[in-house]
């Protein structure tokens, strides 16, 4: 809660709006504006801010499509998965809490439950109630603590992301973003299920250690 | 303490969204129990946000914005969740949504009750089961994995005692599950669905082989 009244205090409404440009530009020349982010989503939840839901419309929704399109999807499918993932973050901002997970993290579970519908087709959604980030914080029985750091943890990730061997950043990227499991991605590639699971397992070692700070 | 979890690679498939729907909600009901398998799939989660952020934007329609601020104006009201009754309350919330205030033990065997729950699979079937303390499923067979994560109570298979929040994957033809003497054991169990044969000969075979499955359920649950 404490969280939310400095959001409210320092938030996208006074402070950050004076500096906001300022801010912004800070973070992009950094490759982070996961902060400002945060807010954005907050502010959503909080006051049904429309001019903060454009702004992560404009940095997410182009990602999301492009997303989508790694997916296999067409460019109509791929951005109606952007719509459908941009409007559940609108309807489900109340359960974003940016001690548990950085927005980009949020947005990613939801744009890959909505892949998850959109590829399946079904009636019936199935899955935000499902997940523990989609839900209110307090739902689950004991809170996930020590994610506070969250956001750091996910700056230092991405940096790392960009030192990882190609060989291992494409299996990522087929696990990732093209919903593609163990077996599928070793066919794809002609190799042995035992080193698409080998080098997942090694890019995950080496970003792991950028996730160590969750743990303690 | 839960000392049976999900694999590595099942957490990995649940985070990048590729785990098929019958095993997701294992992980989700297990790691609903597990704080620690909650963490590992917020390590993954995180991978996938990062990669997110880094992925090279393309361009979206001119009018997505538009769009998709008339859809917000024509949301419905959020209703309020709806009562489900006395069972969900104690089951993890990925399950509640399964069950409603309707819903009924079903008598599945000797000391042992089920309630099928609406997954909107093919491959797999998904059940809340009730082993009355003490009581021992029948000797069944599988045709596929079992799933099962235990929920209340706790029982033995095998030799291994499986507790609250454990996670039991049964790929062996037999097994046994025993419940514990002193309380009843309710569990979620997942069912892959038989094979599916093609050919002549396949579709002789697979009303046989779906039989099989549901008895198997049957006797399972």
């Amino acid at each position: 809660m404490a969280a939310r009244f400095t959001v409210m205090a320092a938030g996208p409404g006074n402070v950050a709006a004076m500096r906001g440009a300022k801010v912004l530009e800070t973070n992009e020349v950094r490759g982070v504006p996961e902060n400002r982010h945060n807010d954005l989503i907050e502010a959503v939840a909080l006051r049904r801010d429309r001019s903060a839901f454009a702004e992560l419309f404009h940095h997410f929704a182009p990602r999301l499509k492009a997303f989508g399109l790694r997916s296999g999807a067409g460019a109509d499918a791929a951005e109606e998965m952007a719509q459908e993932t941009m409007i559940s973050v609108w309807r489900r901002a109340e359960t974003f809490d940016r001690s548990r997970a950085a927005a980009s993290t949020w947005i990613f579970t939801i744009a890959r439950n909505k892949r998850i519908d959109l590829i399946r087709r079904t009636a019936k959604p199935i899955l935000d109630a499902e997940d523990f980030l989609l839900i209110n914080p307090g739902t689950v029985s004991e809170a996930a603590d020590g994610a506070a750091i969250a956001m750091q943890s996910q700056e230092q990730i991405r940096e790392l992301l960009t030192y990882l061997p190609a060989e291992q950043k494409l299996v990522l990227e087929k696990a990732f973003f093209e919903d593609k499991t163990h077996n599928v991605i070793a066919d794809e590639l002609n190799l042995p299920l035992g080193t698409v699971k080998s080098r997942i397992r090694l890019a995950l070692g080496r970003l792991r250690i950028a996730l160590q700070g969750v743990e303690s | 303490m839960i000392a049976h979890h999900p694999t590595v690679d099942m957490l990995l498939d649940y985070s990048a969204g590729s785990l098929a729907v019958g095993p997701r909600l294992v992980v989700a009901a297990h790691a609903a129990l597990c704080a620690d398998c909650r963490q590992q799939l917020e390590r993954f989660e995180t991978v996938g946000g990062a990669m997110l952020s880094a992925i090279e934007p393309v361009a979206v329609s001119e009018n997505l914005l538009p769009r998709i601020m008339a859809a917000i104006d024509q949301l419905p009201a959020q209703k309020p969740e709806q009562p489900r009754g006395e069972l969900a309350k104690i089951l993890p919330f990925p399950l509640r949504r399964y069950v409603d205030s309707s819903a009924k033990w079903r008598r599945a065997g000797l000391g042992i009750d089920e309630i099928e729950l609406p997954l909107a699979s093919q491959q797999h079937r998904a059940s809340l089961l009730r082993i009355r303390a003490g009581r021992s499923m029948a000797v069944h067979r599988h045709v596929g994995v079992e799933y099962t994560v235990v929920l209340a109570g706790s029982f033995r298979d095998a030799g291994v005692q499986y507790g609250v929040g454990d996670l039991c994957l049964a790929a062996s033809p037999e097994h046994m599950p025993v419940a514990d003497a002193s309380q009843d054991c309710i569990c979620l169990t997942v069912l892959d669905a038989p094979v599916i044969l093609t050919g002549a000969l396949g579709r002789l075979l697979n009303p046989l082989l779906r039989l099989q499955h549901r008895r198997a359920l049957r006797r399972a649950g």
